[in-house]
């Protein structure tokens, strides 16, 4: 994806032209689109599932070595 | 008064009105604590935080910047920077995110804080504070000048540029200081509705307005031929490219007002939601900007300098009706006024926590009341600069980009390498704004047409690591940090982590 950014292969290609835009625009268009999708790849590899964590987190058990009493009663403490 | 001022008066004393009542409404739900005035008690979640960071991060280089580039070099400058835009910019978040659970277990509030618990070093975190107000500071006073120039060209000078920027200072003054975090995101919430409804009413009236969208396709394709293609030269030639792959690439990290956002997030789940989405965000938001400047090229040619920046504004007042033209002032105050909120609000917050309290800890009774005194004094003096002609603050606010990307090295080894230092950190920060500030000054040649966040960034990183190897590690700091990354990556392993589980991970993988 990254090598795709550089759109080298469509840089002077003009048609189709559509809605006023050269293919171009449109070819990022899509690949803003596309970002999305291996966003959520790359994010589902290395990001740890919160709904566990936040729990494991800021759970009872981690409230004695926390600093402060910023948690303690009010906030709502690995909820949706 | 014309009828066009006059729709333009309306529209603005309506959006201001709004402003200010939601900022008295999140006054009522905010109360005197730091985690509550700064933070939003950590309770920004979904449709809120998503604005709160993408109206913060669109500014109105988007409004005017964007499509006054695109209407002089053309398509290629969309192609230049969607790509790091929506493919890498987003990756930023995941870096907040790391930061999102360490400031929660140790309540930490602001950047400063972070890193210099982290570095467990007193001029680390002064040299962190002093950069990130040094460039955060133009920004805030080029919001105020966006401001009254716009009121003053909008209404052809009804509204003159001293009232129009007394107006959005006052406004803003009142909103931030009212509501603290929570105004500010609520009020960016509708801002960023306002200047996407507005884009998106443009969109689709210029070509109405210019005979049909098949005319205005045949008018491009006659008139502006050249802007259709991406040139590798120029603005837009592999040098820049480069740079601005770099730039916008790393940039979003580094912003202090983006990073406290990022740490005021309910859930981790928000912010992963955010930074996947981010990219469908920028593209309705860039998408028309970029449409319209290349319209703009061929319906209204000839046009230069702050001429053409203001060409979104241009079609909006010679094709649109005047309703439509009020909503661009709206749309173009939003863009201003939801960064400006969360630059005031964070200078505000680096002030009152990173040095009053932190060095006068009796005061910390008293931080909220702090807070909204820095903002109105802080806002009383910017305006006055305002006034003051400084020919050369825009460019700094735009060089501003290269001064916070010299603090990135130090930022992301703070959170991913458990080697780093406050040796390798003061040394990359000093090496780092040394070379961005030689760069603005133009004090060493551009080489490849690389322009200077290349250097800044390099150099720093190098120094970084050369400096972190050669003196001893701060194995305790680094634990204290780690340990949490730790913890929550054995206890619930990405996807990426569960083939290999951590050696001595607690606790086995219980999701599915």
């Amino acid at each position: 994806m990254v090598v795709l950014h550089f759109n080298v292969w469509l840089a002077a290609r003009v048609g189709p032209i559509f809605f006023g835009m050269p293919v171009l625009f449109w070819y990022h268009a899509l690949f803003a689109v596309a970002s999305v999708g291996v966003l959520w790849l790359v994010f589902h590899a290395l990001w740890p599932e919160e709904a566990q964590e936040e729990r494991r987190l800021f759970g009872p058990a981690a409230l004695s070595t926390r600093r402060g009493s910023v948690r303690e009663g009010k906030e709502e403490v690995g909820q949706e | 008064v014309s009828v066009r001022v006059l729709f333009l008066l309306v529209g603005a004393v309506a959006y201001f009105a709004l402003m200010v009542t939601l900022g008295r409404i999140s006054q009522r739900t905010t109360e005197g604590t730091k985690q509550s005035y700064f933070l939003a008690d950590r309770r920004l979640s979904g449709l809120v935080l998503f604005a709160a960071v993408f109206g913060t991060n669109m500014t109105a280089f988007v409004m005017l910047g964007l499509p006054g580039v695109t209407y002089h070099a053309g398509v290629g400058m969309w192609a230049m920077l969607i790509g790091p835009v929506v493919l890498i910019l987003p990756i930023n978040i995941y870096f907040g995110y790391r930061c999102w659970l360490v400031a929660r277990e140790y309540d930490y509030t602001t950047p400063v804080e972070f890193y210099r618990e982290r570095y467990q070093s007193e001029l680390v975190g002064l040299l962190a504070f002093v950069f990130f107000v040094l460039w955060t500071i133009p920004y805030v006073i080029t919001g105020i000048i966006g401001g009254g120039r716009a009121f003053d060209t909008f209404t052809r000078g009804a509204i003159p540029f001293w009232l129009g920027a007394l107006l959005v200072t006052l406004v803003v003054g009142y909103y931030t200081t009212a509501g603290g975090m929570k105004g500010t995101a609520w009020t960016n919430t509708a801002q960023v509705v306002f200047f996407l409804v507005f884009l998106f009413v443009a969109l689709v009236g210029v070509p109405i307005a210019a005979g049909g969208l098949e005319a205005l396709t045949d008018q491009v394709t006659r008139e502006v031929p050249g802007a259709l293609t991406r040139r590798w030269n120029g603005p837009t030639g592999w040098g820049p490219t480069i740079s601005n792959f770099l730039l916008f690439g790393s940039i979003l990290f580094a912003f202090p007002f983006i990073w406290i956002r990022l740490v005021s997030a309910r859930s981790g789940r928000d912010l992963r939601k955010m930074a996947t989405f981010y990219p469908v965000a920028i593209l309705l938001t860039w998408g028309p900007a970029v449409l319209l400047g290349l319209w703009g090229a061929a319906l209204l040619p000839g046009l230069e300098g702050t001429e053409s920046d203001a060409i979104i504004f241009a079609l909006a007042g010679q094709l649109l009706p005047a309703w439509v033209a009020s909503l661009g002032l709206i749309g173009l105050l939003a863009m201003v006024m939801s960064s400006m909120d969360a630059q005031i609000l964070t200078l505000s917050n680096m002030f009152t926590l990173d040095i009053v309290t932190h060095y006068r800890p009796r005061m910390a009774q008293r931080t909220a009341t702090f807070g909204r005194l820095f903002v109105v004094g802080l806002l009383a003096f910017m305006y006055a600069v305002s006034f003051i002609p400084l020919p050369r603050l825009f460019d700094i606010a735009t060089f501003a980009f290269t001064g916070f990307s010299g603090l990135v090295p130090f930022m992301l080894g703070g959170i991913f390498w458990r080697r780093a230092n406050k040796h390798g950190a003061i040394a990359s920060i000093i090496v780092g704004q040394v070379v961005a500030v030689a760069g603005f000054f133009e004090l060493y040649p551009p080489a490849f047409g690389l322009q200077p966040v290349v250097w800044v960034l390099t150099l720093s990183t190098i120094t970084f690591v050369v400096v972190t190897l050669l003196t001893p590690p701060q194995i305790e700091a680094a634990e204290k940090f780690h340990s949490v990354w730790d913890r929550v990556w054995a206890a619930s392993p990405p996807a990426a982590w569960r083939r290999k589980p951590a050696a001595g991970a607690a606790e086995p993988a219980v999701i599915d």
